[in-house]
């Protein structure tokens, strides 16, 4: 099996070979630079690259094309993101070939493949079988393969990128980053009691690596607390750490927080349904814990520098 | 200028049920138009307001919910809708979904824009728009949080991880639209009553020669993540509590 | 027989419902804290047609029915459950659709377009301090000079008072006056336009004060007094000394709205019972659900609010044979215990609802971190007798199928 993936940048080219260890392919990956490229070469056997600059999903496309022409794979992989999975789309689409999405698991039976991505928001699993070739989107991982000293063949492409579509980047300044990107996510729930009361979870915020807080539903839609609420109808996240503070844990809200590694949840009521889906439940009142922890992470940072 | 928008009938997520082994019970479960493909036709329809253009929506499928979100997409102000019917339109391949909306396009287009949701909750793949591009040879701007049209170039901005993209280019182009993108309008009682009377058009499959392919799904099932539920009371011993949260944060390297 | 909406009726729901996702529900707590419908959301909801629905759209209304507009009560009073929103629509709604059917041409171009946009107020006063169940009794006057009434008395518990004079052009009521000697009862009342703001001022003789309530506090409620107030009689409101059968005819359109409204909001009170008792754990994790005492008792008050839901469906399916289809198999009257029979039982099953939710609750319910008591308090305003007290509903059902002969008034 010949599998071609698009190395979107240096995490996902790590774990894509993971995914294509699974498969047991031939490994072959496209970059839009050259370090990029770089990176890839110790992971894959072969690596193609071109100098995309800013991205534009057709150019793109039109790249990574000119390998899969060349190379014939039964398999090509994308990263579940937005550029990923817009670019997968065209891809597909001009191969004509099936494509599948925010995928969490790949298995294979002689050449046919064995899927799991969700569905509904996340609430659900579905298995879905393809034949080959297929287009796959998955959803990016953390883990990595072990580091080795190989290094694969490197190929410029020359190809024309030349565009109807203009397009021009701003790049992100300053404000942490977005919810679903953020490794600890602090949500606030109705156990608070005041809008000044959030002080404390920003506070938090500001205390941690890569943290974002959001809120329940009813905290931003019925009070206007917040802009925007983690839940089905809201913003999915998927942390390394979930801190829910004062959330009772209802489905739609939960629905949102599942794809978490680790849940902390804290809420002085024993029964609130969160102690369900928690790693961590620490029944008490937030307004006792969140000073005390806030002050812990402040005292140990001081005696640390 | 003339504008085709795609609208899906997908689950109402937050209403979804399960039967006893985890299985959803997808049949039971209320059915709306795309939260995203409202966002579409809205813009549409604002573009129609501004720019006279003509607005035509198309879903796939053969229920009356089918006919039902057409007729929303009418109460909002579209001028023509049509079903393409496909009774397991469920478990249609995306890419068979471009194959109908080019032979579509080619029937009663050429389109200036064409105009869809990102994605829906349910069967999302936030690919279709791009796939649609391929076939019909059009580039697409996919993701848009917000647009803008002068009458001769479509701006867009799309918020990414890595900053705001902004796109611009001239029609036609086949444009994805988030739920960012705007407010869409709610029908009052008056175009309700008014639309009443326009007529659903519908063609099959063989009438635009696109043979179906269909996605192979083996089972659904609730997905759920079994917790550890370590029990902490924060009454009894608040240092443990704090002690027991800042070193999980501590182990991740998430304390500065 | 059909119990299907239609499916302009679904959609119309469906549209409803979107806008109070998105104007209502976010502020109803608001609205009931501070005791005030924002006078924007009025505007907004004027902008989307839920005011004046029955009412032609040659007077700026939307040429809907009376259903639509007890569609538009129910989704309005599920999310807003204090009902103080519902009440206003109801009231800009049932009122304006009784007069325009009495009404003179140039009083129903001068008013209806405005109370469509949420410009002004129209509702209802008749109520004296004596009691509002004997409307025979009332004492207000209307004494005829050349082709000006001049009006005096005094009108109690009556609602819209600081909404009249907090929107741009003001408003008035369909009042009813004593018109000749008190000996003729009931058959010398008159009702009259009366508009006591307009085009932003406040007209002499009318004296409002403005009641402290403990429910549905978003829509005011107070008094006002008439000294020598005057009203042209192009603002009478069809015949002279028929203004009590008028009366009566409006009584039952605002009363199936009112049915509708408070079944919104015990259907809001369900839906938080269900969320609760299902999550609630107790005694080793088993769900207050698992329970017997808990899932027969909510079964119960489902089975109580689905059949008050459907007399109120019914009762408006009748009031749109009589008065929009024309269906000449029907009088008005035969709306009486139709009527009757809904506003008799869905405040009841609505306020047997909250009870038990703020019981199931707990301590909870007794905070005011619980919203329960907004709903609780807001739709009891209707088993206490707003919009006809219960006994007057029991009196016109007993006095029908039992006979008048029988049943003492």
């Amino acid at each position: 099996m010949k599998i071609l993936c698009y190395g979107e940048n240096s995490e996902w080219i790590k774990y894509s070979r993971i995914i294509i260890d699974k498969l047991g392919g031939y490994p072959y990956c496209v970059t839009p630079s050259r370090e990029l490229a770089e990176e890839s070469s110790k992971y894959f056997e072969e690596t193609y690259f071109f100098n995309g600059g800013v991205y534009e999903p057709s150019k793109y496309c039109r790249a990574i094309l000119e390998v899969a022409g060349r190379i014939f794979p039964d398999v090509s992989l994308f990263p579940s993101t937005i550029k990923g999975r817009t670019i997968a789309g065209l891809y597909a689409g001009a191969r004509d070939e099936s494509i599948i999405t925010d995928i969490v698991d790949v298995d294979h039976e002689d050449s046919v493949l064995k899927l799991k991505r969700l569905v509904y928001g996340g609430s659900c699993i579905a298995t879905i079988k393809s034949t080959l070739p297929a287009t796959l989107c998955i959803t990016p991982g953390t883990q990595k393969p072990p580091e080795t000293s190989r290094k694969g063949s490197i190929e410029e492409l020359r190809i024309s990128l030349e565009n109807r579509i203009t397009v021009s980047l701003n790049p992100r300044v300053g404000g942490g980053p977005p919810l679903e990107k953020s490794d600890l996510v602090v949500a606030a729930g109705r156990g608070f009691k005041n809008r000044e009361d959030l002080e404390m979870v920003r506070e938090l915020v500001s205390l941690t690596v890569n943290s974002a807080w959001s809120v329940t539903r009813p905290l931003a839609a019925e009070y206007g607390w917040a802009d925007n609420w983690i839940g089905i109808s809201g913003v999915t996240v998927n942390p390394r750490i979930y801190l829910a503070v004062g959330v009772s844990g209802q489905p739609l809200h939960m629905v949102g927080a599942r794809n978490s590694k680790i849940i902390i949840a804290i809420n002085k009521d024993p029964n609130a349904p969160i102690s369900q889906e928690a790693d961590y439940f620490i029944v008490g009142d937030l307004y006792k814990i969140l000073p005390k922890l806030i002050e812990k992470i402040k005292t140990t940072k001081t005696s640390s520098t | 200028m003339k504008i085709l928008t795609l609208i899906k009938l997908t689950v109402d997520v937050s209403q979804l049920k399960y039967e006893k082994d985890g299985s959803p019970l997808v049949e039971i479960a209320p059915n709306k138009m795309g939260d995203s493909d409202k966002c579409a036709v809205e813009e549409a329809i604002r573009l129609k307001e501004r720019y006279g253009a003509s607005v035509t929506v198309l879903t796939v499928g053969a229920t009356r919910d089918h006919e039902r979100i057409i007729r929303d997409a009418y109460a909002m102000g579209v001028d023509e809708g049509y079903i393409i019917e496909v009774e397991e339109y469920q478990k249609l391949q995306a890419t068979t979904i471009g194959d109908i909306v080019k032979a579509f396009v080619e029937k009663t287009g050429p389109y200036d824009l064409i105009l869809l949701g990102a994605g829906s909750l349910d069967t999302h793949s936030y690919t279709l728009g791009s796939i649609i591009s391929s076939k019909i040879g059009i580039p697409i701007i996919s993701s848009v949080d917000s647009l803008s049209y002068n009458g001769s170039i479509v701006k867009a901005e799309s918020v990414m991880e890595d900053g705001v993209y902004v796109f611009q280019a001239p029609p036609p182009l086949v444009i994805t639209l988030t739920t960012e993108a705007n407010e869409p309008r709610i029908p009052t009682l008056k175009t309700i009553l008014k639309s009443k009377k326009m007529e659903v058009k519908k063609l099959r499959l063989e009438e635009l020669g696109v043979k179906p392919r269909y996605v192979t799904i083996e089972d659904v099932r609730k997905y759920f993540v079994e917790r550890k539920k370590i029990i902490i009371d924060a009454g009894e011993d608040l240092e443990k509590a704090v002690e027991t949260i800042y070193s999980i944060l501590k182990m991740e390297g998430l304390v500065k | 027989m059909d119990f299907e909406f239609s499916e302009d009726e679904l959609r119309f729901r469906e549209s409803v419902r979107e806008f109070c996702k998105r104007y209502i529900e976010p502020k109803w707590v608001e609205i009931d804290e501070r005791g005030r419908i924002p006078v924007d959301l009025i505007k907004k909801m004027g902008e989307q047609g839920l005011l004046a629905i029955p009412v032609s759209e040659e007077y700026g209304g939307m040429g809907g029915t009376i259903t639509m507009a007890a569609i538009a009560a129910e989704e309005i009073g599920y999310h807003d459950p204090s009902v103080a929103t519902a009440v206003y629509v109801l009231l800009n709604n049932g009122w304006p659709f009784l007069m325009e059917k009495y009404s003179g041409e140039e009083a129903k171009q001068e008013i209806l377009p405005k109370v469509a946009k949420g410009d002004a107020f129209y509702g209802i006063a008749s109520t004296e301090s004596h009691g509002g169940s004997d409307v025979a009794g009332i004492k207000t006057t209307a004494v005829k000079k050349n082709s000006t009434w001049i009006l005096n008395g005094e009108k109690t518990y009556i609602s819209g008072i600081r909404e009249i004079q907090e929107l741009p052009e003001g408003g008035g009521y369909f009042l009813v006056a004593k018109t000749g000697k008190p000996e003729y009862g009931h058959r010398n009342i008159t009702a009259f336009n009366l508009i006591v703001k307009w085009n932003g001022k406040v007209k002499a003789g009318w004296k409002p004060t403005i009641f402290e309530e403990i429910g549905r506090r978003g829509i005011s409620t107070g008094s006002f007094t008439l000294e020598d107030f005057e009203v042209e009689d192009k603002y009478r409101i069809g015949e002279e000394n028929k203004g009590f059968y008028y009366l009566m005819e409006g009584f039952n359109v605002a009363r199936i709205l009112v049915a509708a409204a408070t079944i919104g909001s015990g259907r809001w009170a369900l839906d938080q019972a269900v969320e609760w008792i299902r999550n609630r754990r107790l005694f080793e994790g088993r769900s207050i659900a698992s329970f017997q005492g808990v899932s027969f008792k909510f079964s119960e008050l489902y089975s109580e609010l689905e059949a008050a839901r459907l007399l109120t469906y019914r009762a408006a399916w009748l009031a749109d044979k009589i008065y929009v289809e024309k269906d000449s198999r029907w009088r008005e009257r035969d709306l009486n215990v139709p009527v009757a029979l809904c506003k008799l039982k869905a405040p009841e099953a609505t306020s047997k609802i909250y009870e038990e939710l703020m019981k199931w609750y707990g301590a909870y319910a007794y905070t005011k971190d619980c919203n329960a008591f907004r709903g609780w308090l807001g739709t009891f305003s209707y088993t206490i007798g707003a919009e006809g007290a219960q006994n007057i509903m029991r009196l016109i059902i007993a006095r029908d199928i039992i006979g008048s002969e029988y049943v003492k008034g």
